[in-house]
């Protein structure tokens, strides 16, 4: 076991500083490709959810036949995830992700381009078809981007690169509902196709980026850098126990699933992923409708408004995905968990009271919002080994999509509160996210393991360290 | 049916299926390169 205490698990590499110093440029490097990557994923995703006011005027869509755009557009992302992302796994990872996330990143750009043209997206089921298409391919390039972060970031400082990675979400939501909110002010409403080849235009700048970052020869640099500077990369040191015993063998599609969801804790990640992200699904899908037609903005309006929970989103991401090295990442998901429900309270009683506290309970409940996602991340790759690392991600967007089917349950409680004019159904909704947000305290506390900080010792998991491929140190 | 700024719309999109066709046609190449590259060595080491 000294020789695991000294090189092998990630989980004994702990980073001494919450903001990490004397990492490799080339690691930079390919953490800002795959941040400004994920960034740009996202100004096409806000963009479903917040344009529905007006394809719903457009298009004379209820409440519920709505919001089953953004749903399925999400859900559609699931699909290709594992197979694709898998594939980028049989070279363990690295460079040998670089041109599955190009091909998919440049063709749901050029898919989203073509909902511009009227003459293709002018019925409501021709725009449904684009959005789904491009959802197909969108899916894969989440997963991808994450274990490039994961990759090629040192190991002790996997939780701080993940959750800066993941600000590209919020962040990217938040610009994107400014531009959005600018090129309806300027062009209209009636010119909303447009704004989808707007926002394609950013993945063009990715793709070029990756093509030159993210190669063989870079990663070669990047091994020896880290380790010139004391560090480990998971490219070149980790090692866990499911890979000790075995050669560096690959293994079938089968296998690969059984070995990640016969994990537990991995297993409750994908669980726990799948409500607590369908949770976000909700919160983004239903916020622009309560805002539009019970707090009665304008549309313009609606797009920026809609999205300034996503400001301390991205903080929260940092901060919690940072102090998740050293606190543990079961503490930090009790804490965030808790901390939404508080701010779910505070968006039912204040929100539409004023301009002022919409923003206020946003930017409040925002610290919790997106917080969760890079520790979902980081302890599928703690516990996942280098065969299976791209799929355990994969597995955990394959849930945080599938989570869109609770907007199908959004659209009811909305409809059956009164319709979309009316605030009851939105009340019943909030106090739907409270409660899967409360259940979901026990479900993290019980059923997965800590892999690293203050309770890695004293955890009340049910479950054993060694059905989750954590070694007992 | 009038389409708004339809020249920008059909440049832009040229200019992106450009980039992609370029981008795409480089990676592939390296990609292949790179897997003989990688697998040579890993041989090697074993």
């Amino acid at each position: 076991m000294a020789e695991n205490k000294d090189k092998v698990y990630a989980v004994v590499h702990s980073g001494s500083r919450l903001i990490p110093a004397g990492i490799p440029g080339i690691a930079w490097n390919a953490l800002l490709a795959a941040w400004i990557a994920f960034g740009a994923q996202t100004l096409l995703k806000i963009a479903v959810f917040v344009l529905q006011p007006i394809y719903a005027e457009e298009f004379g869509l209820s409440a519920f036949v709505v919001l089953l755009f953004p749903m399925l557009f999400t859900f559609l992302q699931a699909p290709l995830s594992p197979t694709l992302s898998h594939r980028t796994d049989r070279l363990g990872g690295g460079f040998s992700r670089r041109h599955m996330t190009i091909m998919v990143s440049m063709l749901y750009a050029l898919i989203a381009s073509l909902i511009a043209f009227k003459s293709i997206s002018s019925t409501a089921v021709m725009f449904m078809i684009l959005v789904i298409v491009c959802a197909l391919l969108l899916g894969p390039g989440e997963p991808l981007v994450c274990a490039m972060a994961a990759d090629w970031f040192p190991m002790e400082h996997r939780g701080f690169a993940l959750g800066f990675h993941h600000t590209g979400y919020p962040w990217g939501s938040f610009l994107g509902g400014l531009a959005l909110a600018y090129m309806l002010s300027v062009w209209g409403n009636d010119n909303w196709r447009f704004t989808f080849l707007i926002l394609s235009l950013p993945t063009l700048v990715v793709a070029i980026w990756f093509q030159r970052t993210i190669t063989l020869k870079n990663q070669r640099l990047l091994i020896k850098a880290s380790a010139d500077r004391g560090f480990h990369t998971s490219v070149a040191d980790e090692r866990l126990p499911s890979e000790v015993q075995v050669k560096e063998e690959k293994l079938s599609m089968g296998e690969s699933i059984k070995l990640t969801l016969g994990n537990p804790t991995q297993l409750t990640m994908v669980i726990s992923g799948f409500f607590i992200c369908g949770s976000y699904w909700v919160l983004a899908g239903f916020l622009p409708l309560y805002i539009y037609y019970v707090g009665k903005y304008t549309a313009a309006q609606t797009a920026a408004y809609a999205v300034f929970f996503t400001l301390t989103g991205g903080l929260g991401q940092i901060v919690w995905g940072a102090l998740s090295d050293k606190v543990g990442r079961k503490f930090a998901f009790i804490v965030i968990f808790a901390w939404y429900v508080v701010g779910a309270f505070f968006l039912k009683e204040y929100a539409l009271v004023s301009l002022a506290a919409l923003i206020g309970t946003q930017i409040f409940l925002g610290c919790a919002t997106n917080a969760p996602y890079p520790i979902y991340y980081a302890v599928v790759y703690d516990v996942a080994d280098r065969r299976i690392k791209g799929l355990g991600m994969a597995f955990m967007d394959v849930a945080f999509y599938a989570g869109a089917l609770l907007l199908l349950l959004t659209g009811a409680l909305i409809e059956w509160g009164g319709g979309k004019t009316s605030p009851t159904g939105y009340y019943w909704v909030i106090y739907m996210l409270m409660i899967i947000y409360a259940l979901n305290i026990f479900l993290v506390l019980f059923f997965s393991r800590e892999t690293k900080g203050w309770f890695y010792k004293k955890d009340w998991a049910v479950v054993s360290r060694a059905s989750s491929n954590i070694p007992e140190l | 049916m009038n389409d708004f700024a339809l020249g920008w719309k059909i440049l832009l999109f040229v200019v992106e299926l450009i980039i992609f066709l370029v981008v795409a046609f480089k990676s592939a190449t390296l990609q292949g390169q790179e897997e003989k590259e990688f697998l040579a060595s890993a041989k090697k080491k074993a």
